[in-house]
């Protein structure tokens, strides 16, 4: 019974996604979604944990495994397609190919709940691949425009690679024990790598990030389920569940990448203009903060805020998604470029409200969900510092850095987007805020308000932490004070310093010039990331030209020229056989036609002659007889 | 069941008999009779699925293998030298049953693709059954010479399918595929003879696989494995795995030796490129699996190294190549040598999970590689060319093309849910967790999934993605989705793909027996 039950979970959103395809009601999709929400609720609360296996190859069984902890995962993927899919329904109600838009989001969230429900690590590469495929079919969703064929290829390329890795790393465990619930003891150094390398590429860490900002030409909506909230935090997942087997130099690294890249994604969101980039960057960061938080051994804290984290920035999504569809119909300028908008709370109020409670939440501002995560991860990085050593502190001392840019970041985004007056004039739009706009909005904004997760706005726990027995062993409390503290000061400097740099009547264009100068270039692109992607790939195809030059000259030549060593010795073979063998023959037969020639000749003269000649023979003739 | 396999070899040499006697001009019997008796062996082989016992355990070769016809065939008294005796000995097993069914099914393939001959249509489809008959023959035969025998007779309709229905430059392309493997049968007629001398059956010499399988050597023959002779300092097994490693490398095909294969491929007709990647491919892996792996396991143990890296050699210069090309069927014709590079690393490491992955990728590449052939062959039928650059966008005119297009790119990529990554993922596995070579090997095979997705994906971008564009007007009358027929073929191909790729089992609950027999008997003969 629980089998069937897990598989209808399993399936119910890509039925769902069939059904509305085949039978042209798109809503249906929705459904679907809903029903794995149900079940998963259900398990939820019936609080056991759900094992069992497949025999996939003879003698080869993939476990699965429903514990707490992916359960409350696959409640949230479930909330959050089920919500994307009613904001489709509005946002995609123009578009032709809506019935396969429908049809990929289904694939995706049933790939993603394959993937959580998966304990055995090839089960678990099956999915992963799957719901790259997923991102790669949406992201590709417009295929007809410009630079959407090359972004989407880019994106499935990079995981690609990161993936390889992946295998080869699981391939490299010891492969009598790949279900993770099983795992005991500690892997070496190179498959540790190699599995944090696929993490990596999904979840959109350095150097693999730029697939993530090219991802962005995708339908908002897809944006946020799968490039904010729930894909690319299966890279996180992997980490948080391995993890405990991992080799601690590994985990260093992890650590460092993960500071890095949210320090990396907080500044260059600062010099963006299209609001999707922005949002992008800071969801590369905050994924930093996950990674890091997995790197200093606080994994319940890294799904805390992976929780929190796909509340709020799926609502950022969503609301970037209302907001481009207004500029869309209301000009024909850039509808994503922030200069563009401004003094939108009057166009765009509930849009205004969720958006800022879900910008709250991100900047880490108390009373919102995004401070109590984001504070749990940089305390456990302070105690993981104090306990290795000074140089260490670079992992904290980034991460509160990295605090203060996003309350930058967010400010400005907010007060370019939504304060001031508005920047185009007569700014006029077909697009209202129906119910089924609003609707996902407001339980996402909901959804990042401390209270759903403890009754403390400074707590760093909550109940996610108690239901997947995890709780953060702190030592110090003194840590946690001063970082509580620290991250206030960080995410209250940011904001005012945005909002003394874009208050409403300021130069924004001065501002711009300010941040546009040349030497900004550099973060404007991203540290030039998928240009050397570029230059890789352009290096692989000269390699591949190159191969099938040799292929054409050097292998196949070296036929050829066997071949016409062939053709050569066989023709010298013939001229011998002609001059040398036949040649002797040809002289008897040539010899034999003079002398017959010239026999013959003797038939052919007169009578007188012939008669001469038979004489002289019988002369001949006779004397041979009678001398000899 | 009994003569079952008879009747699946032999019928379709009946049927091109009978076909001889029917009149030129009556164009539509030819391939009518055709699909018939192909459909037949289908059939027939379906029968075999059904009867076949999956779980019959042995405990020598002579016992291994069911459906077992023994007949005697020729025997010449040599006077003093002895005799020659050669039987008509059929039987499949675990490893070659699937790949009959294979077989069955992909040739039944052929004839609906080659429906629309009209060209000497008598001609091609007698020389189509009697492909069909030799290349059932190589997977059902016990005896040496009977293979052999099939092995050589593929060669000559292969050769004229070629050379009289191909694209402009056939009589190059099929003259250097003749010649190729006319080569390389040579090394395995070679072998042949130094194993007849050294085989015995009871006290005659033999050709029995059989025999040669359980290892019946003659005490100081050629080839025997407590003694082998030296044939210029080489062991003489040694020399005679290399050599069966050289002719069935060029038919598999192995780089450096596959350059016959993209002309090929290129000039053939569309049925017969499916032919040719899905089966004769195919037959050379099984070459190397029954003859090389099973009779000269000592010798594949010591080269296992060396057929690793011919293997990721294949695997990464293939799939380079097919990065470079700009022809759709060269570039699909490169994606074969590549992926037939993982049959050869699985069979290197010499692992039961390698084995099993060989044999299934055997398997999935042939379904994989006529779908693709034939997708080719769908462009090249409307517009009379294959250049990437001068399709683009093809996806809004022509989308259940296109749909058929992505699923066999993504099964040709490896992706999961597709049957590509069942066998790749086996061989992996087995290259991991081989003894026999280092895990760089491993890790550098593991690299050609991203390889395969580069040149999959950017044709993917190139022809299908992008604003609708085609380069002549005067194709633009043909740009009609995929036909009936077509859809008749694909969706089988389809089908198959998806559910080998979710139940690998139901090809590897047949061979899972015999594969660990097999392996069970190389760890037995290994020194």
């Amino acid at each position: 019974m629980e089998t069937w039950m897990i598989f209808a979970m399993l399936i119910a959103p890509l039925i769902g996604g069939f059904v509305s395809y085949f039978g042209k009601q798109v809503s249906i999709s929705s459904i679907g979604v809903f029903a794995s929400l149900i079940i998963a609720l259900f398990f939820t609360f019936s609080g056991n944990d759900i094992q069992g296996s497949i025999e996939w190859l003879p003698g080869y069984k993939l476990n699965y495994l429903v514990d707490q902890t992916s359960l409350i995962l696959i409640a949230l993927v479930s909330l959050i397609s089920m919500l994307v899919h009613i904001f489709s329904l509005e946002y995609m109600s123009e578009e032709h190919g809506k019935r396969r838009y429908f049809l990929k989001l289904g694939f995706f969230t049933f790939s993603m709940i394959g993937l959580l429900l998966a304990d055995h690590l090839i089960l678990f590469f099956i999915f992963w691949e799957l719901v790259g495929l997923a991102s790669y079919l949406l992201i590709g969703f417009w295929y007809q425009k410009q630079g959407i064929p090359s972004a989407a290829r880019l994106a499935f390329m990079v995981n690609r690679v990161a993936d390889a890795a992946l295998l080869a790393g699981i391939l490299l465990l010891d492969q009598s024990s790949l279900n993770i619930s099983l795992m005991d003891g500690n892997w070496l150094m190179l498959p540790s790598i190699l599995i944090a390398i696929g993490a990596f590429g999904k979840s959109a860490q350095l150097p693999f990030s730029g697939w993530l900002t090219k991802a962005m030409v995708g339908p908002t909506p897809v944006s946020a389920l799968i490039h904010a909230a729930t894909m690319v935090a299966a890279g996180v997942y992997l980490l948080f569940r391995v993890s405990p087997f991992m080799h601690p130099d590994a985990l260093m690294i992890v650590a460092l990448i993960g500071t890095l890249t949210a320090f990396y994604g907080g500044i260059c969101a600062l010099m963006q203009h299209d609001i999707k980039k922005v949002l992008a960057y800071s969801t590369i960061s905050q994924l930093g903060y996950m990674v890091m938080g997995v790197g200093v051994g606080a994994q319940s804290a890294s799904l805390f805020h992976l929780f929190t984290h796909a509340f709020f920035k799926a609502g950022l999504f969503l609301g970037a998604g209302a907001i481009i569809h207004f500029m869309q119909h209301a000009t024909k300028e850039d509808p994503q470029d922030i200069r563009n908008m401004g003094g939108l709370r009057n166009q765009l109020p509930w849009t205004y409200k969720t958006f800022l409670v879900c910008s709250l939440a991100l900047a880490g501002v108390p009373l919102f969900s995004g401070f109590m995560s984001k504070e749990g991860i940089i305390i456990a990085g302070w105690e993981w510092a104090s306990s290795i050593g000074r140089w260490a502190y670079v992992v904290p001392d980034l991460a509160l850095i990295t605090a203060f840019l996003t309350a930058l970041y967010v400010g400005r985004m907010v007060l370019l987007v939504f304060w001031g007056e508005n920047r185009i004039q007569n700014l006029y739009s077909s697009f209202k805020e129906v119910a089924v706009v609003r609707t996902p909005l407001i339980i996402l904004a909901i959804g990042s308000i401390w209270i759903f997760y403890n009754w403390n706005p400074l707590a760093h726990t909550s109940w996610i932490h108690a239901s997947i027995g995890l709780m953060p062993s702190h030592t110090d409390d003194f840590i946690s004070m001063i970082v509580t503290f620290l991250s206030l000061l960080m995410a209250i400097a940011g904001l005012v310093l945005a909002f003394s740099f874009f208050k409403p009547g300021s130069n924004y264009n001065r501002s711009y010039a300010e941040l546009q100068s040349d030497n900004k270039k550099i973060l404007f692109n991203g540290f030039f990331i998928t240009t050397f992607y570029e230059f890789f790939g352009k290096g692989v195809l000269r390699l591949a030209s190159f191969t099938f030059k040799v292929d054409r000259r050097v292998v196949d030549g070296a036929i050829h020229l066997i071949g016409v060593g062939g053709v050569v010795f066989s023709k010298i073979v013939a001229l011998i056989d002609r001059f040398i063998i036949d040649g002797p023959i040809n002289l008897v037969g040539v010899i034999s036609r003079l002398i017959g020639k010239a026999l013959a000749g003797l038939s052919s003269r007169d009578i007188q002659t012939q008669l001469t000649w038979l004489l002289v023979g019988i002369i001949l003739i006779l004397s041979w007889i009678l001398f000899f | 069941m009994q003569n079952t396999l008879t009747y699946i070899f032999l019928l379709p040499i009946l049927i091109a008999f009978v076909m001889l006697f029917v009149p030129a001009e009556r164009r539509s019997v030819f391939r009518r009779l055709s699909l018939a008796t192909v459909s037949i062996q289908l059939l027939l082989s379906i029968l075999l699925l059904i009867n076949f016992d999956k779980s019959l355990v042995t405990d020598s070769w002579s016992g291994a293998f069911q459906f077992v016809e023994k007949a005697d065939w020729i025997f010449m008294s040599l006077g003093s030298i002895g005799s020659i005796r050669i039987d008509y000995f059929l039987g499949v097993d675990g490893i070659s049953l699937p790949l009959v069914a294979l077989s069955t099914f992909v040739l039944l393939i052929g004839v609906v693709s080659s429906w629309n001959i009209q060209e000497k249509a008598k001609g091609y489809f007698i020389l189509y059954l009697v492909l069909s008959s030799s290349i059932i023959g190589c997977f059902i035969a016990l005896d040496f010479f009977l293979f052999y025998l099939c092995f050589e007779f593929m060669l000559l309709p292969m050769f004229f399918l070629i050379g009289i229905w191909g694209g402009e430059r056939r009589s190059y392309a099929s003259i250097k595929f003749f010649l190729y493997t006319l080569f390389g049968s040579l090394f395995i007629l070679v072998v042949m003879i130094g194993l007849y001398l050294s085989v015995v059956d009871g006290d005659a010499n033999t050709f029995s696989l059989v025999q040669m399988l359980d290892g019946n050597y003659t005490s100081g023959s050629v080839l025997d494995p407590e003694s082998p002779q030296l044939i210029f300092g080489y062991s003489a097994r040694a020399l005679a795995f290399i050599f069966l490693i050289i002719g069935f490398g060029i038919k598999l095909p192995a780089v450096p030796v596959h350059t016959w294969l993209p002309d090929a491929h290129v000039e053939a007709p569309t049925p017969i490129s499916v032919v040719l990647a899905g089966l004769l491919l195919k037959v050379g892996a099984y070459g190397l699996l029954r003859i090389a792996y099973g009779i000269f396991p000592d010798a594949a143990m010591e080269y296992a190294t060396l057929v690793a890296i011919i293997g990721v050699l294949s695997i990464l210069y293939g799939g380079l190549n097919a990065l470079a090309q700009r022809d759709l069927k060269r570039m699909v014709a490169y994606s074969s040598v590549s992926h037939m590079g993982f049959v050869l690393v699985g069979l290197a490491s010499l692992t039961a999970i390698g084995f099993s992955g060989a044999l299934f990728h055997m398997i999935s590449h042939g379904l994989i590689s006529p779908a693709l052939f034939l997708i080719a062959g769908v462009i090249y039928d409307r517009t009379g060319n294959r250049t990437m650059e001068n399709f683009s966008g093809l996806a809004s005119k022509m989308p259940v093309y296109t749909f058929f297009t992505a699923i066999f790119f993504f099964a040709g990529l490896g992706l999961p849910g597709l049957s590509g990554f069942v066998g790749e993922l086996m061989v992996l596995m087995g290259a991991f967790g081989s003894s026999e070579f280092s895990l760089w090997i491993g890790i550098l095979a593991t690299l050609g999934i991203a390889v395969s997705a580069a040149y999959f994906l950017w044709t993917i971008q190139r022809m299908f993605y992008g604003k609708y564009f085609v380069r002549e007007a005067s194709w633009e009358v043909n740009m009609v989705d995929i036909t009936i027929r077509e859809k008749l073929m694909l969706i089988p191909l389809t089908i198959l793909v998806i559910l080998l790729g979710i139940f690998p089992r139901l090809i590897l609950d047949y061979s899972n027996e015999s594969i660990n027999f097999f392996l069970q008997q190389v760890s037995n003969l290994m020194p």
